[in-house]
């Protein structure tokens, strides 16, 4: 061998090359195994269980029989499917006007009519029914007239109207931001192309921009569609008699005990979730393959009619976010609604409240913490293993399948889940015994933090997915060909490069789990109470101020957490601008 | 023969329903400068990845420096690649991406030492402080270049390398990767579709063509001979002559006209009576006015012509049914001194040691020419 450089050396590192394949394999298998465990085998037993009587014998479908006998219980599909399906309605068209005023005029403040916008997602969806009650309720600032400055408005608050404004705020912001995406990579020339064949306004309006952005809008649709027909803290509270599948869930798991008609229904609150996400992943395919192409950004021309129509609008839905929400925390901080406004922490006391007060809330804050950092390594690894260490095909995309599929999974539905495989002692199989070796995890802040991690799983995995798609897949092959292991690559370069990924991923996850109720509620025990279920308690009891606090302990806690993510992002940028610039 | 630096021997690759690679077999001696050429998706960067082993045959063996590595993953192989994206990482610096390969295996100061070296190599003293993202393509290319040569592979091979780069910085770059190659005596491969490329750095060029190997051989060879009609459109521009049926040796007919070629030129395999098709190029054909040899003399009328800088490209109709036009290269002062003009009628001179002929066996890609093109080995 002759060079001028030097002369090849040994091949350093922990495993020989033959060993670095073999650990590739072993780790895509894991990935699989830990779906498998937290994923598939729940959720099986969910459904073994919904075919079994009390006794644990094979019944068929005759809980389901049961189910459909009973029109107070099968009423409820319904009841659930119109809120859903209203919500939708309402939630879109307003998604999309103001989508499309933040991408495609000129109005000022865009920036900060976005961050108002995304409040909501901030917000357990208990606020959201607390909130309403404060306005809307029998002594609402509406209702009352401002204490009696003005004429009151009464609104037939409990039930489905209630439920349906709830689930408007809820989903308002998830249609924004896909939209504001489909609105965001339309393609100027188009545009140029139409004007100049003289389309007008309106012709251009349904023939190029609705055309281009009507993957985006179906996702919209179903996406908003999934999260109010699974929603279950918002009709917690504003619900009433009005019944729907998630609060029946809930209520023949706590109310009544009754496991198998909970399993039932869950079935059943599963299936039009199911399609509803199989048809948005279609869809999101397609919307992928649009945005590969290439494409000239758009550029708005200002005109001033056209900008001040979408501040205008804007304005509006800005201040009713943050009316609703202003209203909330000042009904947390009067003394005694709505005779007493004095103003104070009274109900931040929590002391002889039910719920857990300050031990909830740093419980809550405790497993937000531990649901980030574990889900976030977990989400990236996951990610990683399918895009990046293409190995034994068949199981990758087994764990692909498995990393989409929690988003089809209502939080009830996961919780529940949970509670029949974790808290199984064991199973018998073909006569023998076999102990369940995850029981341990039973009642305790593990089973909280996995339910998290599995519940907001796949957002997570797709960030991560996204961004490791944007990296060149021969970094890989390059570290292979000069003999340097996967994992060294990994760390040098993969993990520095998808930071800011990462960073996205771990504040999605601790502001979800410091809000998500649905998931929790089934799981937690009396010695870890937390925030999010003591607010549902203190609802429940009738506490509806020290409620009212603890959620705005979990807002601002959220927005804080926000906050820092965003400013971290901001140091991180000018941190590797130098090598981010091209 | 036993001095085969590097052997693919009947190599084949399949996706699925897809032949990326038919039965593929060539060598190369130490220190060559091998170059595969082909239109995409003719199977040259499949071939490429299967020598570097990122890619695993389906059949057939290779062979690198005496060790039969079919078996063997790229980092068992010591190739160096450059891809066409580079794949630098963009978080670490010229440098450290040099010395990316080497930490672990040297000394922290070896390491230094020999990126220094490599960094001079390659002609970037000073910018090894610098992201990628902060060098020119052509940098970025070089720090590509000396990440590659760093651990002293036995092969260097290179993807597509100057495809990203504006036509003056190619050229350039074509001459520095020529003689830091001849410098290193590294043994390389490298893939392209651009026939430039491939005749003004390679020793040999191997032609491919929907997964087959069509000809090999060296720059002048593939242009002066090439093997077969695909070969001589894809590189150059040739004037095909169909329907050419053979008469006598080295004498074709087509649609009554008379044509003459060197008998040892002819396509072997033809009797007379079979049909063939007959190629110039360009720059071969002569446009004359009367009188000189009346072999392959032929009357035209000039239709187009178009300037091309150093020379005009004249398109000229030889008035024939069957005959297509021909495209002739000729330099300005030959048109100023002819006083040609569009629609004028010239003489077309096709010297019969010009003219190839492709028999009816060598259309769908295997050469029956007597010019060495069966026997794939290579001379680098």
């Amino acid at each position: 061998m002759d060079s001028v450089v030097a002369q090849p050396a040994k091949r350093s590192g922990l495993f020989d090359t033959f060993g670095l394949e073999q650990l590739k394999r072993l780790l895509i298998f894991l990935a699989l195994v830990w779906l498998t465990v937290t994923v598939v085998l729940p959720v099986g037993t969910l459904l073994l269980k919904s075919l079994t009587n009390e006794q644990g014998q094979f019944v068929g479908f005759a809980n389901y029989a049961e189910y459909f006998a009973s029109p107070a219980l099968s009423r409820s599909i319904g009841n659930s499917l119109a809120v859903a399906l209203a919500t939708t309605l309402i939630s879109v068209p307003l998604g999309f006007a103001f989508a499309w005023s933040l991408t495609r005029t000129c109005m000022p403040g865009k920036g900060m009519f976005k961050s108002i916008a995304m409040m909501p997602l901030f917000a357990p969806t208990l606020l959201n029914g607390i909130a309403l009650i404060y306005l809307f309720g029998r002594k609402g600032l509406i209702t009352k007239g401002f204490f009696g400055l003005l004429p009151g408005i009464s609104l037939p608050l409990y039930g489905p109207v209630g439920i349906i404004v709830s689930e408007v705020i809820y989903t308002f912001p998830q249609a924004m931001l896909i939209l504001s995406i489909a609105l965001a990579i339309s393609d100027a020339r188009l545009y140029e192309a139409a004007t100049s064949m003289g389309a007008g306004r309106m012709r251009i309006f349904f023939t190029v921009t609705l055309p281009g952005i009507k993957y985006g809008l179906v996702s919209a649709f179903f996406v908003c569609f999934i999260l109010a027909f699974t929603d279950f803290g918002a009709p917690k509270v504003v619900g009433g008699n009005f019944n729907i599948l998630a609060t029946d869930i809930y209520k023949q798991v706590i109310g009544q005990q009754n496991f198998i008609m909970g399993a039932v229904v869950s079935v059943v609150l599963l299936i039009p979730t199911v399609i509803a996400f199989i048809v948005d992943r279609i869809v999101q395919q397609k919307q992928v393959a649009m945005i590969a192409a290439k494409s000239v950004p758009l550029v708005n021309r200002p005109d001033t009619l056209r900008d001040y129509a979408a501040l205008g609008f804007c304005s509006m839905i800005a201040f009713a976010i943050l009316a609703f929400y202003a209203t909330a925390l000042f009904a947390s901080l009067v003394k005694v609604w709505p005779y007493q406004l004095t103003l104070g922490f009274w109900h931040y006391q929590f002391s002889g409240m039910g719920g857990g007060g300050y031990a909830a809330f740093f419980n809550s804050i405790r497993m937000s913490f531990y649901s980030a950092v574990l889900g976030t390594s977990v989400t990236f690894v996951t990610a990683y293993l399918v895009e990046k260490i293409r190995v034994i095909a068949p199981v990758r995309q087994g764990v692909y399948f498995l990393s989409i599929l929690p988003l089809a999974l209502p939080g009830l539905v996961i919780g529940l889940s949970y509670i029949f495989f974790f808290n199984a002692s064991g199973w018998t199989v073909m006569g023998a015994f076999f102990p369940n070796p995850f029981n341990f995890l039973y009642a305790t802040m593990g089973i909280l933090v996995l339910s998290n991690i599995v519940h907001f799983y796949t957002v997570g995995f797709l960030t991560a997915s996204t961004a490791l798609k944007q990296m060149d897949i021969e970094f890989e092959q390059v570290s292979d060909s000069m003999g340097v292991p996967f994992y060294k690559t990994f760390f040098r370069v993969t993990l520095p490069v998808s930071l800011p990924a990462i960073l996205e991923v771990g504040s999605y996850y601790f502001v979800n789990s410091m809000a998500t109720v649905s998931a929790v509620i089934f799981l937690y025990s009396a010695d870890i109470p937390l925030a999010s279920v003591a607010i549902a308690n203190m609802d429940d009891a009738g506490d509806i101020a020290p409620a009212c606090a603890m959620s705005m302990l979990v807002v601002f806690t959220n927005i804080i957490v926000r906050l820092a993510y965003v400013l971290g992002t901001k140091k991180i940028k000018e941190k590797t601008q130098a090598w981010t610039l091209g | 023969m036993e001095t085969d630096y590097l052997a693919l021997e009947c190599v084949s690759k399949t996706f699925g329903t897809v032949t990326a690679l038919d039965d593929v077999s060539f060598s190369a001696e130490k220190g060559a400068f091998l170059s595969i050429l082909g239109p995409s998706g003719c199977g040259k960067t499949t071939a490429l990845r299967v020598i570097a082993g990122l890619e695993r045959q389906t059949s057939g063996h290779v062979v690198i420096n005496g060790n039969d590595v079919s078996g063997l993953p790229v980092s068992k192989r010591n190739v160096g690649i450059v891809f066409q994206s580079y794949a630098l990482f963009p978080n670490l610096t010229a440098a450290k991406n040099i010395a990316y390969g080497l930490q672990g295996r040297y000394s922290r100061g070896k390491v230094r030492d020999m990126v220094a070296d490599l960094m001079e190599l390659v002609g970037l003293e000073g910018l090894g402080h610098k992201y990628p993202s902060q060098l020119s393509g052509g940098q970025q290319q070089r720090v590509a270049l000396a990440r590659a040569m760093a651990l002293s592979p036995d092969l260097l091979l290179l993807d597509e390398p100057l495809s990203a780069l504006d036509a003056k910085v190619r050229i350039r770059l074509r001459r520095e990767i020529c003689s830091l190659q001849k410098r290193l005596g590294v043994t390389t491969i490298m893939v392209t579709h651009d026939q430039e490329e491939a005749l003004t750095m390679a020793d040999r060029i191997l032609v491919m063509n929907q997964g087959r190997l069509v000809q090999t051989g060296s720059p002048t060879e593939i242009y002066k001979t090439p093997a077969t009609p695909f070969v001589a459109s894809f590189i150059g521009t040739m004037n095909f002559l169909e329907r050419a049926r053979k008469v006598d040796k080295g004498a074709y007919v087509i649609s009554g006209k008379n044509f003459r070629v060197h008998e040892e030129d002819d396509a072997s395999g033809l009797r007379p009576g079979d049909m063939a098709t007959l190629a110039i190029r360009p720059e071969d054909v002569k446009v004359v006015g009367l009188g000189g040899p009346e072999t392959n003399r032929f009357s035209a009328v000039l239709r187009s012509m178009e300037y091309r800088g150093a020379f005009f490209r004249l398109e000229l109709s030889l008035q024939v049914d069957g005959l297509p036009r021909i495209k002739a290269d000729v330099p300005g002062e030959t048109l100023s001194a002819l006083n040609l003009t569009i629609d004028r009628p010239v003489h077309l001179l096709m010297p019969p040691e010009h003219l190839l002929v492709y028999g009816r066996d060598n259309q769908n890609g295997r050469p029956v020419k007597g010019n060495g093109q069966e026997e794939f080995r290579l001379h680098g």
